[in-house]
């Protein structure tokens, strides 16, 4: 292993298992893994902003800063775009990529690289794959396995494990509040576990052929009975976070109850968005301190649903002024 | 812990145990179903026990009497005898004889009554199915009575076997065989009659099986401790008895000699039968496996990815849905009546078929009044196609004088009328009660409650997805979310869309019953039964609109309460009803202007009074309808309408006979007088209509028509002439002719007419009042002692009379009214 060095080139690991005593310091969060209903429950909790065709498309956030230009710099280096117009889809892609983290990981992390380059800075950013980090304190570190190296004549080199030491005041890092924490948690486990039931191996509750009964009818198995049991299990497991499991058994719910639902979604997916979008407005904010003393940022939603609008869409869904249809349309437009 | 369970369904263990635990349960089940029936035989038999001693207790208390009485007289005797009787010790020398005298008659009634049942058995019910023969040896009553009567024979044998071995016994023993045997002797009589009534099966069908049916559908719909299985147990016990009493249907249908009577009871047991689940059905959960399960092959696209990716796995076809056959009940019972009905129409058997016609009908009328639309409308097609498939009227011998037969015939066709009418008229009825009560209903719901009873089925159907819903949420969330309002919204939509729906396909049925069924008739040349149909076809198309008025507001009121508006209801189209109805009543308005129908109407003479009268109500109504026509200006119907009532009131001439009809001479020219003047006085209205609306029509046909029906009487002056005399014969007179009120009534329409147009009626101040420019209107409408038959006369018929007319002194007085209304 090489020695510990500070490194201002921290890499994604993506692939990579861990082996031998890896295993002992690096959690395998399954991040590449694809489970069916994780995977579902992920990719529809990650449309934290709505996407938007036409004139609505942009203009969703709003930045109160002293440096626009320095900020919009800044914020479309997270996903390596340029100008004002890259602002919303950066955020977007941002947005979902860190929830995707915390969803898998508990934790997201961003390293920032800033250049100068004659008046000008140079951003860059680099998305760390949070189980190869650790940080103690206010050190930060990142483990980085062996690895395949640069091409030579006799092929491929191999480059040794090494630890780097990240450059803490660079480093972005994202968590969510204890209770949405619970809840996405609670999900998550509940989620994977019930991938792996999803699909019983069958063919253990089925009747072998014999030479007696060559073609035996029945079984104990009664699939409807499991698939009662797995949705009751299912949507209870998610039901703090409001997701219905994209709706499969539509027939046992009223069209009240998929609205609650689904506005409890809406609430769990507005507070994930501004908890994150508030965590990013204070840690750009201190990094970019370093280059203008003054420099304040803080970003926002517009023209988005905010809180207190799903509180009045439930206030209206009580009340039988609001029609189910519109509800949900608004729900999914934002 | 919902994980867990999940989790442990994916193990082969879980359902090894489940399919353990259900076998278990169902065993239970069993044991316990087995445990009910015995207590409730036991209690039966108590029941039975008791009425037998209170049927022996008369005779008992009798022979008291009797014993007491003497005991009395004895009393009183004795000290002018001064003798004693013989003392107890006598008696018990004597009771050895007694018991063995009480035991050789118990052995010798056993005898009797298995003998009986023997030659019942043998002569009544030879190759009888084991069904049947279970049920016979099963009959209760007279079973507890052949276990008594062997107790007691056995009883007193062994008595005198005891004393014949020297064990004397004593005075109680002595007393029990005495009253045994006096009970024994007095049941005998009652029990041994009861035994003869199994000479008839219905009697079979009544007693035994209906009321085993019942109870069944009384244990299926009150869902104590249901289990799946005992479900499907109470399913497949009331299926085996609907194939018993089609069974014993059979049996009757095959002797020689069978009574109508019993056929009929067999069906009055299907309609109680029909009539109480209606009620019954509402309570059974639609998941019940009360209700018969039809396989059914999914479409793979239709599957749904969890069964189809299940399939894909195993590499075996997609497994068959149950699917649940709700209606299985009343199938089997409307097929049974159908096939009731089918085979007395065969046999030639009208008033067997037209007693199962009466039992169908309140078995539709039970499922009118629970909304049951599709299960009722479905019998109803059932007994239409039976009908139409075997009509009676090519098969059967209707010759001359046949009147009873056709009688049957015409109760049979207007029975099937007579059902949907009924069943519509039902349904409109429950269904306005029901919207009366939504409200009151609806709040007094307790959704934990298992049964919603007193809901009509459409709701129910809601309600019962309700309830699953709620429990859905429960087991999410662990209370309820969803209020009861939106159930209660979605509940009255659906109520409202269900109600439209079957009114829409009830109207159908009507047209088809009514109007379509008299034109079929019509083509057939079946007009002897055409007519009838048609006749109370106005009165149903008139009923069915009274109580359409009347749930109209109703839904009003519904459509008021505040909704979602999600649920916003769907009004329920009443014009687009009303018009339909309106359309209906004229076709059957144009079917009554019929040619072959008024010739059969005309030529038709009853005077016994068995059948109505086709042709006074054909003559009335059309006269109405002609009359309407003028009111209403509709050309096209007066033309339609009034030859026939031309030929009608021709035919009316002829028709009455004063020897024959048993009328006077004054009343017979009174009569025809009255003809008369209606016939004149419509075509009269008809000039008078002419220039009241500006319509040409009326008049010209008018024209037209009489100078065809003149054209076809062989003295056409004589006819005129005679007409003009019958007319004015009780002109000036103050007696009352038939039909004048109705005459009066048209001349009120008529008044009111004018003044609704703003030109005044006879009454008001014609100084102040805009009068009418038509001088003949204001001949007829103002002046009160002119009719508008004097207008027919000198407008139309003096014209065609050739040579001088001494016009009477009404007609003179009309002529100079006229002339002066023209001069002004």
């Amino acid at each position: 292993m090489k020695s510990l060095r500070k490194t201002q080139d921290p890499a994604w690991f993506y692939g990579h298992e861990p082996k031998g005593f890896e295993r002992l310091f690096i959690r395998q969060s399954g991040l590449e893994e694809h489970k069916l209903y994780t995977h579902m429950f992920v990719e529809d909790l990650g449309h934290l902003v709505p996407y938007r065709i036409g004139a609505n498309e942009e203009d969703m956030f709003a930045l109160e800063t002293d440096d626009e230009k320095l900020s919009i710099q800044a914020i479309c280096a997270l996903s390596d775009r340029q100008g004002r117009s890259w602002v919303d889809s950066s955020l977007r892609d941002f947005l979902t990529k860190v929830l995707a983290d915390l969803l898998y990981c508990g934790t997201a992390y961003y390293h920032l690289s800033i250049e100068r380059a004659e008046d000008s800075w140079t951003f860059g950013t680099m998305r760390l794959n949070p189980d190869y980090v650790f940080k103690i304190g206010t050190l930060a570190f990142q483990y980085v396995p062996e690895r395949d190296g640069p091409w030579s004549t006799s092929g491929p080199t191999r480059l040794q494990r090494e630890v780097r030491q990240l450059e803490g005041g660079m480093l972005l890092r994202f968590r969510l509040p204890p209770d949405l924490r619970k809840a996405c948690e609670r999900a998550m486990r509940s989620t994977k576990r019930l991938s792996d039931l999803a699909w019983p191996d069958l063919d253990k509750f089925m009747q072998r052929p014999t030479l007696e009964d060559p073609n035996p009818q029945g079984g104990v198995f009664d699939f409807s009975q499991f698939r009662k049991s797995f949705d009751i299990a299912l949507l209870r497991s998610v039901k703090h976070t409001g997701w219905i499991a994209r709706d499969y058994s539509g027939e046992e719910k009223s069209d009240f109850f998929t609205c609650v639902m689904r506005l409890r979604f809406v609430r769990f997916q507005i507070a994930i968005r501004n908890a994150i979008l508030h965590q990013l407005s204070s840690q750009l904010t201190k990094i970019l301190r370093k280059l203008q003393s003054e420099f304040r940022l803080q970003i926002t939603t517009r023209n988005l649903l905010t809180i207190s609008d799903i509180d009045q869409m439930e206030k209206g869904l009580y009340d039988g002024t609001v029609s189910f249809t519109d509800l949900i349309d608004r729900s999914y437009n934002g | 812990m919902n994980l867990l369970v999940a989790r442990a369904q994916t193990t082969k263990l879980y359902w090894i145990i489940r399919r353990t635990i259900s076998m278990f349960r169902f065993r239970l089940d069993r044991a316990a179903y087995a445990a009910r029936n015995q207590v409730n035989s036991a209690q039966l038999t108590a029941s039975v026990v008791y009425s037998l001693l209170r049927l022996s207790m008369k005779g008992i208390l009798v022979s008291a009497g009797l014993i007491a009485g003497a005991e009395f007289v004895e009393r009183l005797v004795s000290p002018v005898l001064n003798s004693k009787l013989p003392a107890f010790f006598i008696l018990q020398e004597d009771a050895h004889d007694f018991e063995a005298l009480v035991s050789q008659i118990g052995a010798t009634f056993l005898g009797i009554y298995f003998a009986t049942f023997g030659i019942i058995l043998s002569s009544r019910y030879a190759a009888i199915r084991d069904d049947v023969m279970d049920l016979i040896l099963r009959e209760k009553i007279n079973n507890i009575y052949s276990i008594f009567l062997v107790n007691l024979t056995v009883f007193s044998l062994l008595v005198t076997g005891l004393n014949y071995l020297g064990i004397s016994t004593g005075f109680l023993v002595f007393v029990l065989i005495f009253l045994g045997g006096l009970v024994a002797i007095l049941c005998l009589f009652e029990l041994g009659k009861r035994l003869f009534l199994f000479f008839d099966a219905s009697r079979l069908a009544e007693a035994e099986i209906a009321p085993e049916i019942l109870k069944t559908i009384r244990n299926a719909s009150s869902q104590r401790a249901s289990t799946i299985h005992l479900e499907a147990h109470y399913q497949r016990i009331t299926a085996e008895r609907i194939g018993t009493l089609k069974y014993l249907s059979e049996r009757i249908r095959s002797e020689s000699q069978f009574s109508s009577k019993a056929l009929a009871r067999v069906d009055q047991v299907y309609a109680r039968l029909l009539r109480y689940y209606a009620t019954e059905k509402l309570k059974i959960p639609p998941e019940s496996y009360w209700f018969r399960r039809i396989s059914k092959h999914p479409n793979w696209f239709f599957a749904g990815d969890s069964k189809t990716g299940t399939a894909l796995n195993l590499d075996m076809f997609l497994q068959p849905e149950k699917e649940v056959d709700a209606r299985w009940f009343e199938k089997e019972i409307s097929s049974a009546l159908m096939d009731s009905f089918r085979k007395s129409l065969e046999a030639g058997n009208l008033e067997g078929a037209i007693d199962t016609l009466r039992y169908t009908q309140i078995a539709t009328e039970s499922l009118a009044k629970v909304q049951l639309a599709n299960e009722g409308l479905a019998v109803l097609d059932d007994l239409s196609l039976c009908l139409v498939k075997f009509d009676v009227e090519p098969s059967l011998p209707l010759g001359e004088g046949s009147r009873e037969l056709a009688m049957h015939e015409i109760a049979l066709h207007e029975g099937v009328g007579h059902a949907a009418s009924t069943f519509a008229i039902e349904y409109l009825r429950s269904a306005i009660l029901f919207a009366r009560n939504l409200d009151r209903l609806v709040e007094g719901i307790i959704w934990s409650r298992p049964d919603f009873t007193g809901f009509p089925a459409p709701v129910f159907k809601q309600l019962q997805a309700a309830k699953k819903r709620i429990e859905f949420e429960r087991a999410i969330e662990g209370r309820r979310v969803t209020p009861d309002s939106y159930f209660i919204q979605q509940i009255t939509r659906e109520f409202i869309a269900v109600l439209e729906d079957d009114i829409g396909r009830i109207l159908k049925k009507l047209r088809e019953t009514t109007s379509d069924a008299v034109r079929r008739h019509l083509d057939e040349g079946n007009i002897r039964v055409a007519a009838p149909i048609l006749l109370i076809s106005f009165r149903v198309v008139n009923q069915v609109g009274y109580f359409l008025d009347r749930l109209k507001p109703e839904c009003e009121l519904i459509y008021k309460n505040e909704m979602h508006p999600e649920y916003k209801i769907e009004k329920i189209d009443f014009d687009l009803i009303f018009e339909k109805l309106q359309n209906l009543r004229e076709q059957l308005v144009e079917l009554l202007a019929n040619s072959k129908l008024l010739s059969f109407v005309s030529a038709e003479i009853d005077r016994s009074g068995q059948l109505p009268d086709y042709f006074g109500q054909c003559y009335y109504m059309i006269a109405e309808e002609c009359f309407s026509s003028l009111a209403n200006n509709s050309p096209k119907r007066f033309e339609k309408l009034f030859p026939s009532f031309h030929r009608l009131g021709l035919a009316a001439f002829a028709r009455f006979d004063p020897k024959k009809d048993g009328l006077s001479t004054e009343y017979h020219v009174s009569l025809l007088a009255s003809i008369a003047e209606d016939v004149l006085a419509m075509s009269g209205y008809a000039f008078v209509y002419t220039e009241f609306h500006e319509e040409e029509r009326f008049r010209n046909f008018v024209e037209e028509e009489w100078e065809l029906v003149l054209q076809s009487v062989p003295d056409k002056q004589a006819h005129l002439r005679w007409l003009i005399a019958v007319k004015t014969a009780f002109d000036g007179t103050l007696n009352a002719r038939p039909r004048d009120l109705i005459r009066t009534n048209w001349d009120m329409r008529f008044q009111n007419a004018l003044r609704d147009a703003g030109y005044g009626d006879r009454l008001s101040d014609f100084r102040s009042t805009n009068r009418h420019p038509s001088p003949l209107v204001r001949t007829i409408g103002y002046h009160g002692f002119h009719k508008p038959s004097d207008a027919a006369i000198c407008l139309l018929l003096a014209k065609r009379i050739e040579g001088d007319l001494d016009l009477p002194s009404g007609l003179k007085s009309f002529k100079e009214s006229f002339e002066r209304e023209l001069a002004r």
